[in-house]
């Protein structure tokens, strides 16, 4: 990648920029400062995997809902918080990889199927295993006002995200990620370990929900199974990405912002019909916009992108013969 | 412990919550076959039935029982499920390989969120019916004859599908498209047609299994996605597009649930669903299911 000095300080403005805002934002806004920023990394980080691979992990919000509840847990019962995120993030980090590496033996929309029953499964877990989790009351974590901090943390992670999410899409991994996804057979033959691809892609991918998870917890103060393992939460990070435009850096956090944005104008307004709302959107997205919003910019608006290095080309499928 | 006459009617409503589920699950398992899509919708049919069979009790109750508002219902729903499939389900197989895995779960969840909607703006309260019918004596046994109905019923239903799709030309065509698109296709079968009628049975099963579900406990209008969550528990668990499968993965389903809930009612699903990981840890593909597949 060239240096290029006037982006890099376009970047450090926008951000300094970015990071001086909760220090006169008031409490609501710091929270939904935050909210935004940990749907961007839930996007960015399942975009990782789906982006690249091609396989839709539904269990990708289910590691954020483990790791929120290990925090969650862990502090309750008195230790120290510092420690506890650490902890935290690796148990649900080995979670993510222990649960997700025999869901490979799927491929196609039967991966997508059962990571979802995984997802279903730690919803009533989290009910059911009520003497640790506090059952449908959830756990609530005194902190005390840590919406700074947490504001700091998730914005760490959020860069971490997207720069990885770009890195990966240049480099050698993530040619060899995508050369699997378009033939997994072709890529065997080419001498592609696919099973170990696929193993490093699912942890790169799933690092950013187990960091989130204690963040959002310590701004929150509070968890419980509708909010971490609720329907909405586990579809809300694919289709944040597919909305904005899988395969995409930008896609998915213009997607992320824009259904935070919508969601949050919903619940606070509490209109009687916003079930329906949200439905015909996710409609009109699946049946009209599949690429998304980027993939309806028009083809030469999107080779600039590409040259800026805002989008990765990707190449199309349109010339195969259709089932 | 339990008595045996306990244990009598434990099994009893086991195998007619088993009995429901695969009714559902079977409906699920012959749609994701020949369509490869799977209908995030498919427990709202269920529950519109439901409230269908509510409605007709609560205000024209002297005139229908359950059994006959089934009989009345049931054909709306193979109607509505043959139009689901020409007008959501075909324009969605139609895209790209690429996206295909997807779009179909983003869309019929949309479609049940709408439905829940209206669903919940028309009742917006739980709702049941309580119908029964006078309890049978068998043995010194007193058992509820309304429960016995409904297990025949099911029973009956199960096997007039299982007669279908192993006897009629439509149900070797239904069969072959599940197993193979393209060769159907090659073999000269209209696969849209076919499609299009095994989303009208799917459905019309689902509105089956709601009119026996509202007999035995109340529902809600959000009652559709943890029931098809658990119908997609049931397919996975049996293997995708297998029909005995499913069956036998909504026995083993709805025994243990109605067992685990006599002890423990809120770990009927958690144990449910470890069963369900677990046996995929050993078998991936499922009970009865084949080698796992590109679609």
């Amino acid at each position: 990648m060239r240096f290029d000095h006037k982006r890099m300080a376009s970047i450090a403005i926008m951000a300094a920029v970015l990071l001086a805002i909760p220090l006169f934002a008031t409490g609501y806004q710091r929270s939904l400062l935050n909210l935004y920023l940990l749907w961007i990394i839930l996007a960015v980080s399942f975009d990782i995997l789906r982006g690249n691979t091609g396989y839709v992990n539904l269990a990708h919000a289910a590691v954020f809902g483990w790791s929120s509840y290990f925090f969650a847990i862990l502090v309750k019962n008195g230790y120290n918080i510092f420690a506890s995120m650490v902890t935290a993030t690796l148990l649900s980090l080995a979670l993510a990889i222990g649960v997700g590496a025999p869901f490979f033996r799927t491929r196609g929309a039967y991966y997508t199927i059962i990571t979802l029953g995984f997802s279903l499964l730690s919803y009533s877990l989290a009910y059911s295993l009520d003497w640790v989790t506090g059952g449908w009351e959830g756990i609530s974590v005194g902190l005390g006002d840590m919406h700074l901090p947490a504001f700091y943390g998730l914005f760490t992670v959020t860069a971490a995200a997207i720069i990885t999410s770009h890195l990966i899409a240049r480099s050698r991994l993530g040619l060899a990620l995508r050369t699997m996804r378009e033939n997994e057979e072709a890529a065997e033959a080419l001498g592609l370990d696919t099973y170990s691809l696929k193993l490093k892609s699912l942890t790169i991918s799933s690092i950013f929900p187990a960091l989130a998870g204690p963040l959002y917890v310590l701004y929150n103060s509070y968890v419980n199974p509708d909010t971490v393992f609720g329907l909405r939460t586990i579809f809300a990070p694919a289709t944040m990405a597919l909305f904005g435009g899988s395969g995409t850096v930008a896609g998915p956090i213009i997607g992320a912002i824009i259904i935070t944005t919508l969601f949050e104008i919903l619940f606070t307004t509490q209109l009687p019909i916003r079930l329906t709302i949200i439905g015909v959107i996710l409609m009109i997205v699946g049946l009209v916009m599949p690429r998304g919003l980027v993939g309806i910019v028009p083809r030469m608006r999107r080779r600039t992108l590409v040259s800026r290095g805002l989008g990765v080309s990707k190449p199309r499928l349109d010339y195969l013969p259709q089932r | 412990m339990l008595s045996p006459a306990a244990l009598l009617e434990l099994t009893l409503a086991g195998l007619l919550l088993g009995g429901i589920y695969s009714l559902l699950s079977i409906g699920l398992t012959i749609t994701f076959g020949v369509a490869r899509i799977l209908n995030l919708a498919h427990g709202e049919f269920m529950m519109l039935s439901a409230l269908g069979v509510y409605l007709f009790f609560q205000f024209k109750g002297g005139a229908f029982n359950p059994f006959s508002s089934l009989a009345i219902l049931a054909p709306l729903f193979f109607v509505s499920g043959y139009l689901f499939e020409k007008f959501l389900v075909r324009p969605l197989r139609s895209k790209p390989v690429e996206v295909r895995e997807w779009t179909p779960l983003l869309v019929t969840l949309g479609v049940a969120l709408i439905i829940e909607d209206l669903a919940f703006i028309t009742v917006p309260r739980e709702f049941g019916v309580s119908y029964s019918l006078p309890p049978t004596k068998v043995f010194g046994l007193t058992l509820s004859t309304t429960r016995l109905t409904s297990l025949a019923l099911v029973t009956g239903l199960a096997l007039g599908l299982h007669l279908f799709l192993r006897k009629t030309f439509t149900g070797k065509a239904i069969r072959a498209t599940i197993q193979d698109r393209e060769g159907a296709l090659t073999m000269g079968i209209n696969v849209n047609r076919i499609s299009a009628i095994t989303f009208a049975v799917g459905v019309s099963l689902a509105a089956a299994a709601g009119a026996f579900l509202i007999m035995i406990r109340g529902i809600d209008a959000y009652v559709g996605l943890p029931i098809t969550a658990k119908a997609v528990a049931i397919v996975i668990l049996g293997g995708m597009g297998s029909i005995l499968g499913s069956l036998l993965g909504a026995l083993i389903l709805g025994i243990s649930e109605v067992y685990v809930s006599f002890y423990s009612p809120a770990w009927s699903f958690t144990v449910a669903w470890a069963i369900l990981i677990l046996i995929l840890l050993v078998r991936p593909q499922g009970l009865l299911g084949k080698r796992a597949e590109r679609i």
